[in-house]
């Protein structure tokens, strides 16, 4: 649990431990660093602490089927019933798939940042901003210290 | 835990307060069981398998971790190994990261070239997890992790076969030819990948198929000629082949040496191969008995040559006295030369032993080994040298690859250079992946070097400058750049995720992380992190060679060639970069180790930092956007209109087409080249003007963007509606793709990733059936 004056809890979901490690060596007393596999896990930290910014990797190639978020079988309809490019849309998208898992609880005040480069999508960032109100796309370029940075000045 | 430990301690006598590095390493632990076993102590053997199994996990290193995970996978254990497995990809803290950094340096240093990729723990981890859903009945998703550990190591040859095998399960034949053929591909000495492969191909109905089969299966039992299996199973199907003379060839080899059973087993294939006509003077007792009822002069005689393999006195005793038995109940079961002269020599009785061996030579002259005993024999006896020399030579003429390297060995000893290379040659070619194989090409390699050599420094100099200047001009100026090779669309297509793979890895791994190493890579902590995100298998380094080599491949199936180290403006600097950052390792082990100085500090920056800018998003943007650009066409539903109306007037048929909704000159960027774009569109207005016949067909063409709910992502709707007559339905589009009709539209339009299904018309009753065609947009340029 996050006490008052202590540092923010930020939360990092990926399938590996790249940006977790990155900002646990450069956040120093700034942030207290807390990774999470997959949105389930994600779920259990937020019952138990106060998280005050997200970070949502988006590729998850190495995370098991049965820890992936999005009903394949509704993907799979609605790519006309390719199967196989629906598993391989739900593992390359998987952070977006994740933000639609945690709506309840990403969809309020807390900021997220998807691991994404939307320089060149402006429009797709804003549409999901319509659900995700303070979501934020990888700035350019993205350095861990400049994703952690854009984070933390997010969360304020 | 500590009574295990303590028992380990005593057997392996390191007293328990010594430091955890002195204690011995699992691996001679595990050594020492086998020498126990090989010795044929049983007692030992359990002890230090039982001293194997009790060493406290927490002693044990990430490569010991592995060093029993392959164990535990060796002997089928799979639960046991994929634990291992995990704990070996588990974080072991700093000691344990450093010696799987020393271990991964030992593994490059040992190994030189590419091809034997590295398997890394996470394939390993993807390898075992696969396994274990193999033997829990878990098809699919053993295939999908086996998948995985193939896409993290690509030359993974366990994974390659245990997917063939999985598949095989799933019914999916042409699946299990692949991952079998790729195991090949691997490793082409690999038999059970070549005998899996020959076996599949064999059931295929095609003569080239078959033929293949044959050749396969004939390399692996020459590859393996103690698998005599092989040379049976050979034998039967050259028979089925109808290749009599091929077959009686097999069969005669695999007749040497075969059990009086296996004897049996073949006697009908050889004389049917030879026309009925009953097969010549075996060497070996034939079938004792009836097909099928228990000879005990059998088991005797097979119980005999177990006896006397063991080669105790106690054990050679036994077998004599089975081998009279066994004559007794079946004179045909006489020992055989060769028993009788290990027997004799397990005895000390040289005599009795050089005759036993000269009467089974004398008995079957051409048998290689029979030979190659007498050879070993005489070179015992010092005196005999000439006559060991001799019996090697017969040996050799019997196709003897170790005859073969006793000569070569021999001949490089006197200082007879030519004839030992000769020999060295002669060996390779018999048994090219055998046991002195790697010695054998070293030794041919380093004449071919020296031939080289003693052809004169100058000329070679001259040569070599000339051939630099060449190469350099060719490598520069060879082959495609990736922009030039994606100008084909399917070029384009088949390049499009092995880019976007990329562009995540180079997100992820590289510009995510180089500038901030750059910056701090004094940090002993930072340069171990930088090392582990560059050179693992997983890394960065891995990530772009690896899309380097993916391309290259891809392109030259295709007929050209790539010239991404020499030519590409992206790839180029990409692949400079991995050279640079695979030249600053010892720089950044140095400052791991706390012994890095300012040299090293800059030397490491200027490579990050360099490497950070050639990594750039920008750089994976601009590949993707050369890869977008060759897939893209511009589709505006005013000119499908005039493509519908053109095509009904070349075929004089009435048609009334037009654009229903906005967007009408809307230019929508999907990622479909403009060909295929064409033929889908072709097809399904020629659909159209079939169905409706003779009669005026009404027809409207709709297309609107929209974006993915989940993802945000932008595709393009088109819609199709029509008043023909007939219905479409969902088997038309997922059925067998033919020339003409939905099935070929519906397999194109999957192929460039989007998606087709009947969808409700746009204002009935104008029209009375409708298609809706999505595809993916290009990203803004």
């Amino acid at each position: 649990m996050t006490g008052v004056g202590a540092a923010p809890t930020i939360l990092v979901i990926e399938d590996g431990a790249e940006y977790c490690d990155a900002f646990r060596r450069l956040a120093g007393g700034r942030a207290r660093i807390v990774r999470a596999g997959s949105a389930r896990a994600a779920r259990a930290i937020f019952a138990g602490e106060t998280v005050a910014g997200v970070f949502v990797d988006v590729v998850f190639d190495r995370a098991l089927p049965e820890d992936l978020s999005g009903d394949l079988a509704s993907l799979t309809s609605r790519c006309g019933g390719d199967a196989e490019r629906a598993a391989k849309s739900r593992v390359e998208d998987q952070g977006f798939f994740i933000l639609e898992d945690l709506k309840e609880l990403l969809a309020g005040s807390v900021p997220v940042m998807l691991g994404y480069d939307f320089t060149h999508e402006p429009e797709r960032l804003e549409e999901l901003r319509g659900t995700f109100p303070r979501l934020i796309g990888a700035p350019d370029p993205p350095t861990a210290s400049k994703l952690l940075h854009a984070l933390l000045a997010e969360v304020g | 835990m500590i009574l295990a430990a303590g028992i380990v301690y005593f057997f392996l006598g390191v007293p328990p307060d010594l430091p955890a590095e002195c204690v011995p390493r699992v691996e001679e632990i595990a050594s020492r069981a086998d020498e126990a076993t090989s010795g044929g102590d049983a007692e030992a053997t359990e002890r230090w398998l039982g001293a194997l199994e009790d060493r406290a996990p927490t002693l044990l290193s990430p490569s010991e971790h592995l060093f029993l995970a392959g164990r535990a996978d060796a002997r089928g254990e799979i639960d046991r190994a994929a634990a291992e497995y995990r704990l070996a990809a588990a974080e072991a803290g700093p000691v344990g990261a450093r010696i799987r950094d020393l271990e991964a340096r030992e593994d490059a240093a040992r190994i030189p070239s590419p091809a034997a990729a590295v398997t890394g723990t996470e394939a390993r981890l993807a390898f075992a997890e696969g396994r274990h859903a193999l033997a829990a009945g878990r098809l699919d998703e053993a295939a999908a992790r086996l998948r995985r550990a193939l896409r993290l190591s690509p030359g993974y040859v366990e994974a390659a076969l245990a997917l063939g095998a999985v598949e095989i399960r799933r019914g999916r034949r042409r699946s299990a030819e692949e991952a079998y053929a790729a195991a090949a591909d691997a490793d082409p000495d690999n038999v059970e990948a070549l005998v899996s492969l020959a076996d599949l191909l064999w059931d295929e109905p095609d003569a080239d198929a078959k033929r293949e089969s044959l050749r396969l299966l004939d390399r692996a039992a020459g590859l393996r000629p103690d698998l005599r299996e092989l040379r049976r199973r050979s034998a039967q199907r050259w028979a089925a082949a109808g290749d009599r003379a091929r077959a009686l060839e097999r069969l005669s080899a695999f007749r040497i040496g075969a059990s009086p059973k296996e004897l049996a087993e073949t006697q009908a294939l050889e004389e049917s191969l030879r026309g009925g006509a009953a097969s010549s003077a075996p060497t070996a007792p034939t079938a004792p008995t009836a097909a099928g009822a228990p000879s005990p002069a059998l088991e005797k005689w097979k119980l005999a040559r177990v006896y006397v393999g063991r080669g105790d006195p106690a054990s050679l005793s036994a077998a004599r006295q089975l081998l009279r038995e066994a004559e007794e109940l079946d004179p045909r079961f006489s020992p055989a030369p060769e028993l009788e002269a290990a027997i004799a020599a397990a005895a000390g009785d040289r005599p009795a032993s050089e005759r036993a061996l000269r009467r089974a030579i004398e008995a079957e002259p051409g048998r290689a080994p029979l030979r190659e005993a007498l050879a070993r024999f005489l070179e015992e006896d010092p005196g005999r040298a000439a006559e060991a020399e001799k019996a090697w030579r017969e040996a050799e003429s019997t196709g003897s690859p170790e005859a073969a390297y006793r000569l070569a060995l021999a001949a490089g000893r006197r200082g007879e250079r030519a004839r030992a290379i000769e020999g060295y040659r002669r060996y390779l070619a018999l048994a090219p992946s055998g046991a002195h194989a790697a010695e054998a090409s070293g030794e041919v390699a380093k004449d071919e070097t020296r031939g080289r050599r003693s052809r004169g420094a100058v000329v070679g100099l001259f040569a070599v400058l000339a051939i630099g200047v060449v190469a350099g001009a060719i490598r520069r100026r060879g082959g495609s750049t990736l922009a030039e090779w994606t100008r084909t669309p399917e070029n384009a297509r088949q390049a499009r995720p092995i880019v976007a793979r990329l562009r995540h890895e180079a997100f992820k791994h590289g510009a995510l992380f180089l500038s901030d190493a750059a910056g701090r890579v004094a940090d002993p902590e930072f340069a171990r992190l930088a090392r582990e995100r560059l050179e693992g298998p997983g890394g960065l380094v891995a990530a772009i060679e690896g899309a380097a080599s993916e391309l290259t491949v891809f392109a030259r199936r295709s007929g050209s060639r790539l010239n991404l180290p020499g030519r590409d403006p992206i790839f180029a600097p990409l692949l400079a970069s991995c050279r640079r950052l695979r030249g600053i390792r010892s720089d950044l082990e140095r400052i791991e180790e706390g012994r890095g100085g300012v040299r090293h500090f800059r030397r490491c920056a200027a490579a990050l930092s360099r490497a950070a800018f050639v990594l750039r998003p920008e750089a994976g943007r601009e590949v993707a956007a050369i890869v977008d650009r060759a897939l893209t066409t511009s589709a505006r539903p005013s000119a499908l209109v005039a493509q519908f109306e053109t095509l009904a007037a070349e075929r004089r048929r009435p048609l009334s087409v037009r654009v229903e909704g906005e967007h009408a000159e809307t230019g929508f960027p999907v990622l479909v080249p403009s060909g295929d774009w064409e033929t889908i569109w072709r097809n399904l207005f020629e659909n159209v003007l079939d169905a409706a016949g003779g009669s005026e067909t009404r027809a409207g063409i709709a297309a609107a963007p929209v974006r993915d709910p989940v993802t945000g992502r932008l595709s393009a709707r088109f819609l199709l509606a029509d008043d023909a007559p007939g219905e479409i339905s969902d088997a038309m589009i997922h059925g067998r793709p033919s020339d003409r009709g939905l099935g070929i539209v519906a397999a194109l339009v999957r192929r460039h990733g989007g998606t087709i299904e009947i969808a409700s018309p746009p204002g009935p009753p104008r029209y009375r059936k409708a298609l809706a065609l999505e595809f993916p947009v290009a990203e803004r340029a």
